[in-house]
């Protein structure tokens, strides 16, 4: 079976006249993640340090794409005439690293895209001008639990894609997938960044955040294939919860959207079977 | 009342000053559709359970955390109760009806209210501030609500401490435990249900059971209940799932209960037997 996320990643490589090869997934191929850790990435104050997050990125880049360099990762992916939203997510818990941020758009910059030809955004991608003429997307955002798709997701990122992001709620978010399906971006997808720095594994109420239930993974996990990155996440979520509650306490509501996208939509696979996980950096307490 | 004056009334439930802290900015959520704007996900919690209007007041004080707060008019007692009951790990604060703190945050209820106090970093002095501002509410929201009868069916030995849940939305069935992704039970506005932990001699078990409002429903529910888990029947109520491990299940007059998760055919056997008594025993309205 062919998975759409996979034949859009392969397509946007195609556009830069990358080898099939090179995004390491194909049809009936495996989806390749790359998980990558540094236990130093956060200081002892819980700060962030930007030289180690940059060190990850490029190193992450260059495993997922099996490139020598990270200059040349990028490359395969993106055009210096490529037009780039950096779809980001700005909820104010748990927002999407600015350093990271900042850290992808100088990559893009870094291989020619023109500075007025990138924008980060979330909740007005509709509006934004350069997302209305991208070529190309981004999408990064923090794993958390969520009320009530169970996790905020890689895919549920694109929910700001929709001109009525409630239309999406049925059945606890179960159809997601389909925002995959809208012409502002499908095709476009290069590259997924599921932020696993302080990933958020339990919430009460709706919004509500508490560092209690928040701890140092200090991770990334990057690929072509968001249904594959965010099933990679989702288990290191639910096993951190039955490490934090000692016993399987299931995400409620199930993160079911995950699942399918892969069995009804066909975006990509959920299934670790079908996903080469490959890993770098800190072993202790991957949890996957 | 109109929404308006819902709001109006909620306004009065909230100070404008509070030991030092003051209202910055206040919000009047009269419609999903504001709650939408309003909540960067997450407004269906309140919509499964009855959301009919809500507001939201944050204050300021210099050199501490903003506060949150939000008190949400669900309409039902028993649906401010299911919200808390998703919210809370213990009963640890003494407001409303119930109540749960953890750092940052406090949660209550009280009669069709749920409150939600929060701030973005706990200190000593906003922990102060979010208790006294609990306490005004509470003292300021004079009626009493009532813990759905269903609650009064479940036994009593070997419930994990607060381990149950209420709702009457078929989203929340897996709360505990993965049960089915569908509404196999046909549970909505119009039933009661629970899931609940138990400790059993160390193992852990979870039960469901839901209260329909007609033997019909529950007698159809429980068909569709029994082709997706049970097929080819039941031995004495019991079966063995694919995982090894046990299950029991059965239907009353108005009640479904199914016991997930046993390590023996005994345990769940057992657990059932004691709801179908209390469903049997205890008379409800």
């Amino acid at each position: 079976m062919l998975h759409d996320s996979a034949t859009l990643a392969l397509g946007s490589s195609l556009l830069v006249n990358a080898p099939l090869s090179i995004l390491g997934q194909q049809q009936d191929q495996k989806s390749r993640v790359v998980l990558i850790r540094d236990k130093a990435l956060l200081d002892e104050a819980g700060n962030l340090k930007k030289d180690t997050l940059s060190k990850m990125l490029d190193e992450a880049m260059v495993k997922l794409t099996q490139t020598s360099s990270p200059a040349e990762a990028w490359k395969k992916i993106i055009r210096s005439d490529d037009v780039v939203g950096i779809k980001s997510n700005h909820w104010r818990s748990l927002p999407t690293p600015p350093e990271l941020e900042n850290l992808i758009k100088q990559r893009v910059l870094g291989i020619g895209v023109k500075e007025a030809d990138i924008s980060i955004n979330d909740r007005g991608v509709l509006n934004d001008p350069v997302f209305k003429r991208s070529t190309a997307l981004i999408n990064t955002r923090p794993m958390r639990t969520h009320a009530w798709s169970g996790l905020g997701s890689l895919l549920k990122n694109y929910i700001m894609f929709s001109p009525q992001p409630p239309s999406y709620h049925d059945d606890s978010c179960a159809d997601l997938a389909k925002l995959w399906e809208f012409p502002e971006v499908k095709g476009k997808t290069r590259l997924n960044i599921l932020v696993m720095i302080t990933p958020l594994f339990h919430g009460i109420g709706s919004h509500h955040f508490s560092k209690e239930f928040t701890w140092p993974y200090q991770g990334l996990i990057l690929g072509f294939d968001p249904v594959a990155v965010d099933s990679v996440g989702m288990r290191i979520l639910q096993a951190k919860r039955k490490e934090f509650f000692k016993e399987d306490r299931p995400l409620n509501p199930p993160a079911k959207h995950i699942e399918l996208a892969d069995t009804r939509h066909h975006l990509g696979n959920a299934n670790l079977s079908r996903i080469d996980l490959v890993k770098a950096g800190w072993s202790d307490s991957t949890l996957i | 009342m109109d929404t308006h004056e819902k709001i109006s009334l909620m306004e009065d439930f909230l100070p404008d000053t509070i030991l030092g802290w003051s209202t910055n900015k206040t919000t009047p959520l009269l419609s999903h559709s504001d709650l939408y704007g309003y909540m960067d996900g997450g407004a269906e919690l309140y919509i499964s359970y009855g959301f009919r209007a809500a507001l939201s007041r944050t204050y300021l004080k210099e050199s501490q955390p903003e506060i949150l707060v939000e008190v949400y008019d669900l309409i039902e007692s028993r649906n401010a109760f299911g919200v808390f009951s998703q919210s809370r790990e213990s009963e640890n604060v003494n407001l409303g009806q119930g109540a749960f703190s953890l750092p940052g945050a406090i949660f209550f209820w009280k009669d069709h209210y749920y409150i939600s106090l929060s701030s973005w970093e706990s200190t000593q002095e906003s922990m102060q501030c979010l208790h006294a501002l609990g306490d005004y509410i509470d003292k300021k929201i004079t009626s009493k609500g009532i813990i759905p009868d269903v609650v009064k069916l479940l036994p009593q030995q070997g419930l994990v401490p607060f381990g149950y849940m209420y709702f009457h939305h078929y989203i929340w069935l897996n709360s505990y435990y993965f049960i089915s992704h569908d509404n196999l039970l046909l549970i909505d506005d119009n039933t009661h249900a629970l899931v609940a932990r138990y400790d059993v001699q160390g193992n852990r078990h979870y039960l469901l059971l839901i209260q329909y409002d007609n033997g019909q429903t529950a007698a159809k529910a429980f068909v569709t209940f029994q082709k997706a888990f049970f097929p080819e029947g039941l031995t004495d109520h019991c079966t063995i799932r694919d995982d090894n491990t046990w299950m029991a299940t059965a239907v009353t007059d108005r009640h479904i209960a199914a016991v997930f998760h046993g390590n023996t055919q005994q345990s769940v056997s057992d657990l059932l037997s004691r709801v179908l008594h209390s469903c049997q025993t205890i008379s409800l309205k």
